[in-house]
């Protein structure tokens, strides 16, 4: 089973919250361009901020779903996909556009992975939760497609 | 969230605006800007004055040598002045101080203008990357709802041009990730959300929209920026004025360490000050959004949290161990840089966490601190402006006092009224915090500038900050009460009075008292110190209307201190007296004590007066029984007072926490209006006594007979404050019944009758009036003022010398002996025990830096040396005229073959080699340093120059200076040269020392030229 990383984001956004799709566009425009890394002017000091994070599917998925192929998979694997090789004569891979490939072991202990991060990363347990059954109904669906099609 | 009757539609819940719109915005800090403003005009005329020093601005050179041609120092102490010697420092220096104190007007502006700048640059900065981080988001329905959603709550509160904040929706990702509020002066703010937030849920929107909002509304926009730019700007402004003296570290560790020091210790005080005010400042704006939105359930949300579920446990270090602790105390460390609260805190803050309000010891300290530093800025600046024109002394003193005290009492009593209000805390911490920053702020100097302090008191400092700690606790006990007395009602007039009253009160304290410790160090005379004391509220003191206006402003407090809504009760318009008293509730509590003591006080008083007083009584007693009678009239008020604040300590403040916050202190400036207002009323009875026996009916003694007592009463006020407030919290806890109105007439009767006969007995003599007070002080003051003298070490240098009128040829060739003799022509002129040496020849200074002056030093004694002369003679003269004062003179004539043309050799070398080093292994840095610069002319019919030498190193951090003084004399063939040098370690040496060598430069001279006519 083959899915790149925007598909399945997309698909999980499509399952738990539709109307969040045209924000998860503009964060994988973002993230195509790189991950994002949030900058804090403290130094300028003409700001005061609330220290409170947004904490929508559309805003998180991509986090979330790293950090579970992470630890599924290994952080330097993850990571090599997205290196270019010297021979490969082509730009370093977009976090959105790694094709993730599972075997059904790794996909049975996605589901409790996903849960665990998505709490670590200030979702409730329900929430989490949500996020993990779509994100693996997604996986599911995608290593059951090319079986059908054969 | 209230959902109200007719939803509003879209995504967003309905609200009850009306009830929304009731919501009070948080309380704005404009106190911060007050302290800010004044801490940077402290600040910038500090660094002005640094600037002014390290760059010679103001001719210091110059005005050095003009004093020390009279024989004083620039640095002379208060105790080193008088009359005659301040008149030749303002003609010496008198155009470098004015010059100094436009400079330090001009640093202040300077520096608010920079952090200004910085503001609007950072202001500016931040709105460039909130331009670039749009997002095509903003477009979608979903942005529209969200912006509309924000429109509604800026409707809400009616914001509308500057005052209405801009929404910007930021990419998903960018900028910050969180919500944030942004400022500019004189623009409207910017509320920047991620557009993340339009999509999430829609009470998360509006809880972070009225998280900025009540920042926005608070204005915490700019005094944060001010602030965080106010701490970060003193120690890179101090060293930029400092430019000459960073390539000589050691100097600079010397001269400027102490404020280098002082400045990078505040900047951390303000900036951790600045980040502990945030903190409180989130906790307000999160109860804020909370109070709109109906309940926590958001915030809880918000943070992860259980949103209706218990409060989330805090967890604990994890363990006993040494990492653990290691990591609380990291954890701490970190809390204190955080600017916000953790989540579990903001999501439920603890009690009084945030009602509470910032006059606590940090804030009471700072303030007091500031409070000084600009007394001390003002007092410098007034001074040396004033310089030119004729004023009155304590002018620049009471204006920077009165300035000072309006800022402590403006900034405080408002924090200590809703402090009050809160009723839960302890008063140890704001007053001992605002005896600290006052005593602290006076002692300490301004960074860069003339610790005013030093040169007010000198080697006495530590005993006057004793006393100006002791007077400040009593004023800030003073204004502890009235903050506690007017927090029981809502009237902002009360708090407006109470701020006045309290910086009146502050600046007559600390004015008599800087005046008193000013005199007392001087004279030592306890006597003087009374006098001074109660002359200084008569008619020549200065503080004469302050008691009446301090009055008129306590009964003011009093009146609109009174809760709102309780009826004052009307006056029966007829009846008996008796029973308008018994129907009036303050009356009736305040008759049974005033009444007395305004008897037993007047009427003592006038009786002591009439029987003692006889036509030929000294001058002491007469004085002993004028100042009895105010201090008689005096006590009578100070124990109806203490009285109302003892028999109703549950109305009168404390220093313990109190959960009453409606009863306490509420009748506190009541019960000092009546007592203030029972020391005139027998102030009255006094005069009457004293005037229907046969004294007069004088209107300037019944104007003395209250305005006296008035004062006194507000002397001892001051300095009994503290105790009684202690007391009252003692007997308060002790909880004693209520007394009876005959107990308490009969016990305020017995009170001050001990009181006025312990005065009369001379019981109080220490500490109100001694029987000899007069005639000690008017010996004091009319003791003749022993001239100046030098040290008996160093005579007079205009000693006897050959008579004048000799016939010789001053300009004639002489020999090796015949210029020996002429050299021995100084020596009536030196002090005795003087060790005559003969110098070994100078090898001058050739490797220099920069390089160029080595190169003309050498050049230029290489010709001197080459110039054909028929003899010369060299002497040097050691002495010791001080400790630690090395001084010699060197006294050189040389005879040339033919007369040299001028001095124009040596009048290069200075004018060409103002500073410079040269290699010398023992200082710190391996260098010395020199400045050369010219003199005044000698009054001589010969060609002269006089020119001035300081070189100094360090050696083990110590810094030692010799200060060198030449004189050139071409009399013909000949060639007089004077040199006198004295080398200190540290200490400098007292006036006398500069004055003799500057007396010994104009005479030496001329006695070695009349040397030369005698001489044959």
């Amino acid at each position: 089973m083959t899915i790149t990383l925007a598909d399945l984001a997309r698909q999980v956004v499509a399952t738990t919250d539709p109307d969040q799709l045209e924000l998860l566009e503009a964060v994988t425009a973002q993230w195509n361009a790189g991950a994002p890394r949030p900058r804090r002017w403290g130094w300028l000091a003409g700001t005061v901020d609330s220290d409170i994070e947004p904490t929508v599917t559309g805003g998180i998925i991509y986090p979330l779903l790293t950090s579970t192929f992470a630890q599924i998979l290994g952080t330097a694997a993850l990571v090599a996909w997205t290196r270019r090789r010297w021979w490969r004569r082509r730009k370093d891979v977009a976090i959105p556009q790694v094709q993730i490939t599972l075997d059904a072991h790794q996909l049975e202990i996605f589901r409790v992975t996903c849960v665990l991060h998505g709490t670590a990363l200030g979702l409730t347990t329900a929430q989490a939760t949500a996020l993990a059954d779509a994100a693996h109904g997604a996986l599911h669906r995608a290593m059951l497609a090319p079986r059908s099609g054969s | 969230m209230t959902v109200a009757a007719a939803p509003d539609g879209g995504r967003y819940p309905a609200v009850d605006w009306d009830r929304v719109a009731g919501v009070e915005r948080p309380r704005q800090l404009w106190w911060v800007y007050a302290l800010v403003a004044a801490a940077l005009v402290a600040l910038g005329g500090g660094a002005a004055q640094a600037l002014y020093y390290a760059h010679d601005l103001g001719g210091m050179t110059a005005a050095q040598d003009c004093l020390s041609d009279r024989g004083l120092s620039l640095t002379a102490t208060a105790a080193d002045r008088n009359l005659a010697t301040s008149r030749q420092i303002a003609e010496c220096a008198g155009t470098l101080n004015f010059r100094q104190g436009v400079a330090m007007i001009v640093g202040s502006v300077g520096t608010v203008a920079v952090v200004w700048l910085l503001m609007v640059g950072g202001g500016l900065v931040t709105r460039a990357r909130l331009r670039r981080g749009r997002t095509p988001l903003a477009a979608t329905d979903a942005a529209r709802a969200a912006a509309d959603r924000f429109d509604r709550w800026c409707d809400v509160w009616r914001l509308t041009g500057r005052r209405r904040p801009r929404l910007l929706l930021t990419a998903p990702g960018s900028l910050s990730g969180q919500a944030f509020a942004t400022g500019l002066p004189f623009a409207r703010p910017w509320v920047a959300v991620p557009a993340s937030y339009a999509y999430a849920e829609p009470g998360q929107f509006d809880l972070v929209v009225l998280h900025e909002l009540a920042h926005v509304r608070a204005r915490d926009l700019l005094w944060t920026s001010a602030v965080w730019w106010s701490g970060w700007l003193g120690v890179p402004l101090l060293l930029a004025v400092l430019g000459p003296f960073l390539t000589r570290p050691d100097t600079l560790r010397l001269l400027f360490g102490r404020s280098l020091v002082l400045a990078a210790v505040l900047s951390v005080v303000v900036l951790v000050l600045r980040v502990a005010l945030l903190r409180r400042r989130e906790l307000l704006a999160d109860a804020y959004a909370v109070r709109v939105l109906g309940g926590r359930s958001e915030l809880r949300a918000a943070f992860g949290l259980d949103p209706d579920g218990v409060p989330a446990p805090v967890r604990g270090s994890g363990g006993t161990g040494f990492l653990a602790r290691a990591g609380a105390v990291g954890v701490r460390a970190r809390g204190l840089a955080a600017t916000h609260p953790p989540p579990a805190v903001r999501a439920d803050p603890p009690p009084g966490a945030v009602e509470g309000s910032e006059g606590g010891f940090a804030v009471a300290a700072l303030a007091g601190l500031v409070a000084m530093f600009a007394f001390q800025h003002t007092i410098v600046v007034l001074s040396d402006v004033l310089n030119r024109v004729p004023h009155d002394a304590r002018v620049p003193s009471d204006v920077g006092l009165g300035l000072a005290a309006l800022l402590w009492a403006g900034v405080l009593v408002p924090a200590w009224v809703r402090r009050a209000r809160g009723g839960s805390r302890s008063w140890w911490g704001p007053v001992l915090g605002s005896v600290a920053g006052v005593a602290g702020g006076y002692a300490a100097q301004i960074p860069g500038g003339v610790p005013v302090s030093d040169s007010q008191f000198g080697d006495d400092l530590a005993f006057s900050c004793l006393v100006l700690a002791a007077v400040t606790l009593g004023v800030t006990v003073l204004a502890v009460c009235l903050a506690v007395g007017v927090s029981a009602g809502r009237r902002r007039a009360a708090t407006v009075l109470a701020v006045v009253t309290a910086a009146l009160a502050g600046t007559a304290t600390w004015s008599v008292t800087f005046t008193v410790l000013s005199i007392h160090i001087v004279n030592r005379s306890a006597a003087q110190d009374r006098t001074l004391v109660s002359s200084m509220g008569g008619h020549y003191g200065g503080w004469r209307y302050l008691a009446p206006v301090l009055v008129v402003c306590l009964g003011l407090t009093a009146l609109a201190a009174r809760a709102p809504g309780r009826r004052i009760e009307p006056p029966l318009e007829r009846g008996p007296l008796l029973a308008r008293i018994r129907a009036d509730r303050h009356l009736r509590r305040l008759a049974p004590v005033a009444l007395p003591a305004i008897v037993v006080g007047g009427l003592g008083g006038g009786v002591s007066w009439v029987l003692r007083f006889r036509p030929e009584v000294s001058g002491d007693l007469v004085n002993l029984l004028v100042h009895q009678r105010w201090w008689a009239c005096a006590l009578a008020g100070w124990a109806v007072t203490a009285v109302l604040l003892l028999t109703h300590a549950d109305r009168a403040p404390t220093m313990e926490p109190d959960r009453r916050p409606a009863a306490t202190g509420a009748g506190f400036p009541g019960a000092l209006a009546a007592g203030f207002g029972t020391a005139a009323l027998a102030g009255v009875v006094t005069f009457l006594s004293a005037a229907t026996s046969g004294f007069g009916w004088n209107l300037s003694t019944l104007s003395y007979s209250v305005e006296m007592p008035l004062w006194l009463l507000f002397v001892t006020t001051v300095a009994t404050l503290p105790a009684v407030f202690l007391t009252t919290g003692a007997i308060r806890r002790r909880r004693v019944a209520p007394w009876r109105t005959a107990t308490v007439a009969l016990g305020t009767t017995a009170l001050v009758g001990t009181l006025v006969a312990a005065l009369f007995w001379g019981a109080l003599a220490a500490v109100a009036i001694g029987p000899h007070d007069w005639s000690l002080n008017d010996a004091v003051v009319n003791r003749p003022v022993a001239p100046t003298r030098p040290p008996a070490a160093l005579p007079s240098p205009v000693g006897p010398g050959p008579a004048p009128g000799g016939t010789a040829d001053p300009g004639r060739s002489l020999d090796d002996r015949a210029a020996v003799a002429v050299v021995a022509g100084v020596t009536p002129l030196l002090p005795a025990g003087y060790r005559e040496s003969v110098p070994d020849a100078h090898p001058g200074l050739t490797e220099t830096e920069p390089a160029r002056c080595g190169e003309l030093f050498a050049a230029d004694a290489a010709a001197e040396n080459a110039l054909p002369r028929t003899g010369q003679a060299v002497r040097r003269y050691d002495f010791t005229p001080e400790p630690n004062i090395a001084m010699n003179v060197t006294v050189r004539v040389i005879s040339f073959r033919t007369p040299r043309p001028d001095l124009g050799t040596i009048r290069g070398e200075v004018a060409r080699c103002p500073s410079f080093a040269w290699p010398y292994d023992g200082a710190d840095d391996r260098l010395l340093h020199g400045t050369l610069a010219d003199g005044a002319d000698l009054a001589l019919p010969y060609p002269s120059y006089r020119y001035h030498q300081v070189v100094q190193g360090t050696a083990g951090g110590r810094l030692t200076r010799t200060t060198s003084t030449e004189a050139h004399v071409l009399v013909g063939r000949n060639q007089i040269v004077v040199g006198v040098t004295y080398t200190y370690t540290g200490r400098p040496p007292s006036a006398a020392v500069p004055r003799y060598a500057g007396q010994l430069l104009a005479t030496a001279p001329a006695a070695l030229i009349e040397r030369l006519r005698a001489q044959r």
